[in-house]
């Protein structure tokens, strides 16, 4: 529990409380300015809101003295006035924030009732005043009619001997409408009787003349009168009720409920006044309160600060310099000092004791020092022991000390770099510097890295330099030692030498290199020997068709058509051989383009018709997808290979009955549509084992087959990996004896507007239009091998163009520059220069720039066409050449 | 008269058209003479135009009757500009002058009124009995009869300016929370409206032709000063009157006054006022509330007041007729009843007895102590049961008239010192 009372704690104690004093100080002074501010606020918004009520008072009055003037005058200008002042005074009323207080706003609540009352009772006398003014002048249109009629009526000439009458009657009327202007200025009550008595009298008089008239004339004058009068007598009764009306609005209604406004504006008035009084009494009682809290804390604040000084002194400034006295009596060697003891365990405590603590102890520090002079004795004999250990070892021992960056190697890793004790200094940089330049920053990596972590073992190649100056494959490992608090302060490991291991795996991935090229050189071989195979078989192929076209005996004919078999037979071998190393070489790329199944379908059919026909079976399709609406998109080339592939064995293969391609729809929506087609035949069928291994390549069902059917057994091969890079399946379904079917599906996109790629109609490429366009067209064929040139010259033998020959790309470009050609036929593999160059050199020439040049060639693989295009060329025609395509596509171009 | 009873008439019509639908003949016509029933237009005060009688009358007399209720003054003027707005006009015989000079009303055959002699002597001869003391101001009878002259006076014919049913005598309330109950009759006094100990919380009935006599009984009690006739003041008097009136205003004796019942109310409930004018509903409203106050019987008299019901002189035929029955229902019992239970005395109660219990005839004209508890017209308790009417029995409250509620000859005059008084302010 003492060891609370630490001088730290003691000190952080002293001033907490001060600063907890102080922060009080200033909480209770910043609540009182507070209440003072508060109480203020209230003061000002009390006193304007004083202010504005009397301000509304003033404008009550004024509106009740405009009421009044109004009521008197009936001028309708003071009429609006009154308005424009309850409307300001409403508004006035809506912008006085009512203070908080129950009693103010229920004052102001009955003020606006019963100013709305007031005004509601005046917009009746406003009606009142009105009605009587109207009757005034109705009254005084009566009155005068009256008289005029009077007057008439007294001066025709009979009326004269009754003039005394009439001037009674007279007197009358006046003397009526006198007592009608008394009752208005005195409102004296009995004048209404008079008045009532007045127009009886009057009405009487008129009766008593009209009885006593004997003139008709004058009687219905005298009627007229009688009825104006009674009429004039009407509204004056009418006009005394609405003056007596209106009065009692004003001096009753309308006043007390003025009053009532005034009443309680007054009463607002009261109590803000009171509240202001309050407010000044309560301010004054808080700011003295306020000083006085001040001067109190105050006070007691100053207290407070000089004892905690004196604190201070007594418990640290005293022992402190009585403790430094005592350590430096110490310093000088004096240890017969007498150390107080310090009662209090605070860090002075703690000082006083370590003082005590040091006295006592230097006997100790002696006999420990003897105690490790002894163990490093024994510890450099177990040091030897284990270097002895070392040095039967084969591996080279390393031990690098962080703290001191010391390296220590042992004379197996010396030795087994070739250096001697001499020359290796205990760095890291000894180390450093024999890593292989190309190791080094790989070898610092791993090191850094495991220096961060330091949990797994550390293990690194690298290539060591020797003396010699060769360098040995190492193998480093080593593990971290860390102290108590986990960093690493040693790694120790060991340097194995692997040169011999490294040596057997570069010579094992040299062989895998040599074995790679090998396989590549397989595929380029034979990529490039069915290209030599195929040019010379071009030839044949061309040159036979143009014997055929000669005049021949049946024999000639015979061994010719033979030879054409013979060499197509070749062909299609190299075909299937050339496009089977393509796809294991994966170069075989499939093109995406509309076609017409349908189309595809009946050429198929067309090919095969001849040969089942020959062999007697029927040849059948069974489709029941319509296509009349889209096209598929997809490589319609490798589809017939596949189909042409099936279609073709399964003919061989069958002697009677019939082939069937069916052709069935799966899965379709609105953008694809998955194809199953099926080619079933009733032939030899085959057995489970057989199926099993068909589709490997250079397989046949039966070695005898070769012999009998002939083929590379290539196709299925071929036909299996186009369907899979279709992403496809094909299988195989089949009893022995009684038939195969083979099937596979396929997944078409689906085109709506595609174009069919067969056309539609084969035009008559000897058509007198053909031969009236090429005919002596200039055209340069590009070709280095002769009997090609020959084939070539021969097709277009018929149309009588004008051809020149260049033997490679070099002439070629000479001869353009000489000549100019419509047209261009390029070969593209040439010795001295070949097709791509050729071109390039004559689209350079300006006059060339757009003469139509045409490859040909036996690459007829869509990257083969986009390199061609890419050079620059127009069109790509696949050799052997067809002669329709040939002319066909020079007529398009020649003009 | 030949006439057929419009009630009986139809009562028989209906039982005639139930027989006959049963015998098969029907008389459309009849039925459909529903619509054609003469309605009547009543103008008045809220005191008579209570929605309850107004049913209870069409009900009973199978005419339409339509009520158009309004303040005093606001009713005043209309009917005396407008005689065509109303068929008949219901409200205090300080009305009747200003309407009759107006020519707004017309003369009333007694001979009509089917219970004309069954009304009390009160209204006839303005003494309820020959012990009382006649009030001054103009008692009932001196402006009921239509004399030869065409003028008003206590000289009976049988013609009437109003027919007499409601009326009531009037004084202060006062709390008695802050002021201790006085003595009926004994120590009660007008003059407790100008004593100085009610310094702030007075108030008067904003209504000169009442309000005055309520000053004026309070300044003559008070010893102020005294009139001649207080029913009818000279100029000099009424200008006296006010200056000390004024002068009690000015040094904030009075709180103002008040201009309708609720406002009377809130004026006590509130405790801004301790005694003031009042009205009897406005006691029952305030001891409903919880406010004991305390309806004064001052030993100087009462002010009183009669009802009146008067023909309007637009009024003829058919409207005419069912005006008179109008009348006459009023004074056939239910009427008077219906009012006995707020308080209001009808001019020929005993046709009324019969319509009410023993213990509310007791209670409400007798003047004795409530048997059991009595209910109002709203159904609920109003008195409870031991408690007796303040001032006592009919006859005893009605001796005791000081002054009738009047229109003085000076009253426009006095119009003019009403709303000085009214505005004046400290």
């Amino acid at each position: 529990m003492r060891k609370f009372l630490t001088l730290k704690n003691k000190i952080y104690f002293l001033s907490l409380f001060s600063a907890v004093f102080l922060v009080a100080i200033v909480i209770s002074g910043y609540s009182n300015l507070n209440h003072l501010l508060k109480y203020f606020d209230d003061f000002s918004a009390t006193s304007s809101f004083a202010k504005k009520n009397i301000r509304l008072a003033k404008d009550v009055e004024e509106l009740r003295g405009s009421v009044q003037k109004f009521s008197y005058t009936g001028l309708k200008d003071e009429a609006t006035y009154a308005k424009s002042l309850y409307a300001k005074i409403q508004e006035n009323i809506k912008q006085s924030q009512p203070l908080s207080n129950l009693s103010i706003d229920e004052n102001f609540k009955q003020m606006q009732v019963h100013l709305e009352k007031y005004m509601k009772v005046f917009e009746e006398l406003e009606r009142q005043v009105l009605a009587k003014k109207k009757l005034g002048i109705n009254k005084r249109v009566l009155s005068n009619k009256m008289e005029k009629h009077l007057k008439r009526y007294l001066e025709l000439p009979h009326a004269k001997t009754e003039i005394n009458y009439h001037l009674t009657l007279l007197i009358s009327l006046h003397e009526l409408e006198r007592d009608i202007l008394h009752f208005f200025d005195t409102l004296d009550n009995k004048y209404i009787k008079i008045i009532k008595k007045g127009h009886k009298d009057i009405l009487k008089q008129l009766a008593k003349l009209k009885t006593d008239e004997v003139d008709q004339e004058s009687i219905t004058d005298l009627d007229e009168i009688i009825d104006t009068f009674k009429t004039y007598s009407k509204v004056n009764t009418k006009e005394i009720q609405q003056t007596r009306g209106y009065l009692f609005l004003v001096n009753v209604v309308m006043a007390a409920e003025a009053y009532e406004v005034l009443y309680q504006a007054n009463k607002v008035s009261d109590t803000s006044e009171s509240i202001l009084n309050k407010i000044d009494i309560d301010l004054k009682t808080k700011i003295e309160s306020s000083i006085n809290t001040l001067a109190v804390t105050g006070l007691f604040s100053l207290l407070l600060m000089l004892i905690i000084s004196l604190v201070i002194i007594r418990s640290i400034v005293k022992p402190l310099s009585s403790l430094t006295h005592s350590f430096e009596e110490l310093a000088n060697g004096n240890s017969d000092i007498e150390i107080e003891p310090y009662k209090v365990k605070d860090e002075i405590g703690g000082l006083t004791q370590a003082a005590r603590v040091f006295r006592e102890k230097n006997e100790e520090t002696q006999a420990l020092l003897n105690y490790s002079e002894e163990l490093s004795k024994s510890l450099k004999l177990s040091e030897e022991r284990f270097s002895l250990a070392l040095e039967g070892a084969k591996d080279g021992l390393w031990d690098w000390n962080l703290i001191t960056d010391e390296v220590f190697y042992s004379d197996t890793w010396k030795n087994m770099f070739g250096y001697s004790g001499d020359n290796v200094q205990n760095t890291l940089e000894n180390w450093k510097d024999k890593i292989h330049p190309d190791d080094v920053q790989a070898v610092m990596k791993t090191l850094k890295n495991y220096l961060k972590d330091g949990t797994k073992a550390y293990e690194s190649e690298m290539r060591i330099r020797c003396s010699d100056g060769q360098y040995k494959h190492i193998l480093a490992r080593g593990k971290a030692i860390t102290d108590n608090d986990g960093y690493i302060i040693r790694l120790i490991g060991l340097h194995i030498d692997i040169t011999e291991q490294k040596k057997l795996e570069i010579s094992l991935i040299s062989a895998k290199i040599d074995a790679d090229n090998a396989n590549r050189s397989k595929s380029d071989f034979l990529a490039n020997m069915s290209h030599e195979i195929r040019t010379p078989l071009n030839g044949i192929l061309g040159l036979t068709d143009l014997a055929l076209k000669t005049q021949l005996d049946t024999k000639q004919r015979d061994y010719l058509n033979k030879s054409k078999t013979s060499s197509q037979a070749l062909l299609r071998v190299i075909n299937d051989i050339l496009d089977y190393s393509k796809i294991e070489a994966g170069k075989l790329d499939l093109e995406m383009r509309p076609f017409d199944l349908k189309e595809l379908i009946n050429n198929i059919m067309d090919l095969f018709q001849y040969q089942a026909d020959y062999k007697g079976i029927s040849l059948l399709v069974d489709n029941t997808i319509d296509f009349s609406e889209y096209r598929l998109v997809g490589d319609s080339l490798r589809l017939t290979q596949i189909l042409t592939n099936l279609v073709g064995n399964a003919i061989k293969f069958t002697d009677h009955g019939n082939v069937l391609i069916l052709i069935r729809s799966l899965n379709e929506d609105d953008t694809s549509q998955e194809v199953e087609f099926t080619v079933r035949d009733s032939g030899i069928g085959m057995n489970k084992e057989v199926q099993e291994n068909l589709f490997k390549e250079f397989t046949q069902a039966d070695t005898s087959i070769t012999r009998k059917y002939g083929g590379t057994g290539l196709g299925l091969a071929i036909s299996k990996q186009l369907v899979k890079l279709m992403q496809g399946e094909i299988w195989i379904e089949s009893v022995e004896g009684e038939g195969s079917s083979f099937i596979f599906k396929l997944c078409f996109e689906k085109s709506k507007n595609g174009v069919s790629s067969v056309k539609d109609t084969v035009s008559d490429i000897l058509s007198p239009r053909h031969l009236e366009v090429l005919k002596g067209a200039k055209i340069l064929l590009v070709e280095d091998n002769k009997v090609n040139q020959l084939v070539a010259m021969g097709l277009l033998e018929d149309y009588e163009v004008d051809m020149d020959i260049a033997n490679n790309g070099k002439e070629a470009v000479d001869m353009t520059k000489d000549k100019m050609y419509e047209v261009i036929l390029m070969d593209l593999q040439m010795p001295v220069m070949d097709g791509f160059e050729a071109t390039k050199l004559i689209r350079a020439n300006k006059d060339y720039e757009s003469i139509p040049i045409f490859a040909l060639s036996a690459a007829v693989m869509s990257e083969d066409k986009q390199l061609t295009k890419d050079a620059g060329m127009d069109e790509h025609l696949a050799k052997p050449i067809d002669k329709e395509e040939l002319v066909e596509t020079l007529v398009s171009y020649v003009t | 008269m030949k006439k057929i009873d419009r009630r009986e008439f139809i009562k028989k019509s209906t039982v005639l058209g139930a027989s006959a639908a049963v015998s098969g003949f029907s008389f459309p016509s009849i039925l459909h003479a529903r619509n054609k029933y003469p309605t009547i237009k009543v103008m008045g005060t809220h005191v008579t135009l209570q929605e309850e009688i107004r049913k209870k009358a069409q009900h009973d007399l199978g005419i339409s009757v339509e009520f158009y209720p309004g303040g005093s003054a606001e009713v005043m003027l209309k009917a005396s500009i407008d005689p065509s707005s109303f068929d008949l006009y219901e409200q205090w015989s300080n009305s009747i002058r200003p309407l009759w000079e107006a020519d707004a009303i017309q003369a009333i055959e007694t001979n009509k009124l089917k219970y004309w002699n069954e009304i009390t002597p009160l209204s006839k001869t303005g003494k309820i009995s020959d012990n009382a003391k006649i009030g001054a101001g103009d008692s009932p009878n001196k402006i009921l009869f239509i004399q030869e002259d065409g003028s008003l006076g206590s000289n009976q014919t049988d013609k009437i300016s109003f027919m007499p049913y409601v009326h009531n005598v009037d004084s202060f309330g006062y709390n008695s929370a802050v002021i201790p109950k006085g003595i009926p009759y004994e120590t009660e006094s007008w003059s407790w409206l100008l004593d100085d100990k009610h310094h702030g919380k007075v108030a008067l009935v904003n209504e000169p032709t009442i309000g005055i006599f309520d000053a004026a009984l309070a300044v003559e009690a008070k010893g102020l000063m005294k009139f001649k006739d207080i029913g009818n003041m000279t100029r000099h008097e009424i200008d006296e009157l006010f200056d000390i009136l004024i002068k009690y205003k000015k040094s904030g004796h009075f709180r103002g006054v008040w201009s309708s019942v609720p406002h009377s109310i809130s004026l006590m409930e509130s405790k801004q006022v301790d005694i003031e004018s009042m009205f009897s509903p406005a006691v029952a409203a305030l001891n409903g509330k919880g406010v004991p106050c305390v309806y004064a019987a001052p030993k100087e008299g009462y002010r009183a007041w009669h009802g009146v019901q008067c023909l309007s002189s637009a009024s003829t035929g058919e409207r005419k007729d069912a005006a008179y029955e109008y009348m006459n229902w009023w004074l056939s019992g239910w009427a008077g009843a219906f009012i006995a239970r707020q308080g209001y005395y009808i001019s020929n109660p005993q046709r009324s007895r019969n319509q009410m219990s023993q213990a509310e005839w007791d209670y409400w004209y007798d003047g004795k102590p409530a048997s059991v508890d009595l209910k109002g017209t709203d159904g609920r308790i109003s008195v409870r049961k031991g408690d007796s009417r303040r001032g006592g029995s009919y006859t005893r409250r009605f001796e005791n008239i000081a002054v009738w509620n009047t229109v003085m000859p000076n009253y426009d005059y006095s119009l003019k010192k009403w709303n000085e008084f009214v505005l004046a302010r400290g």
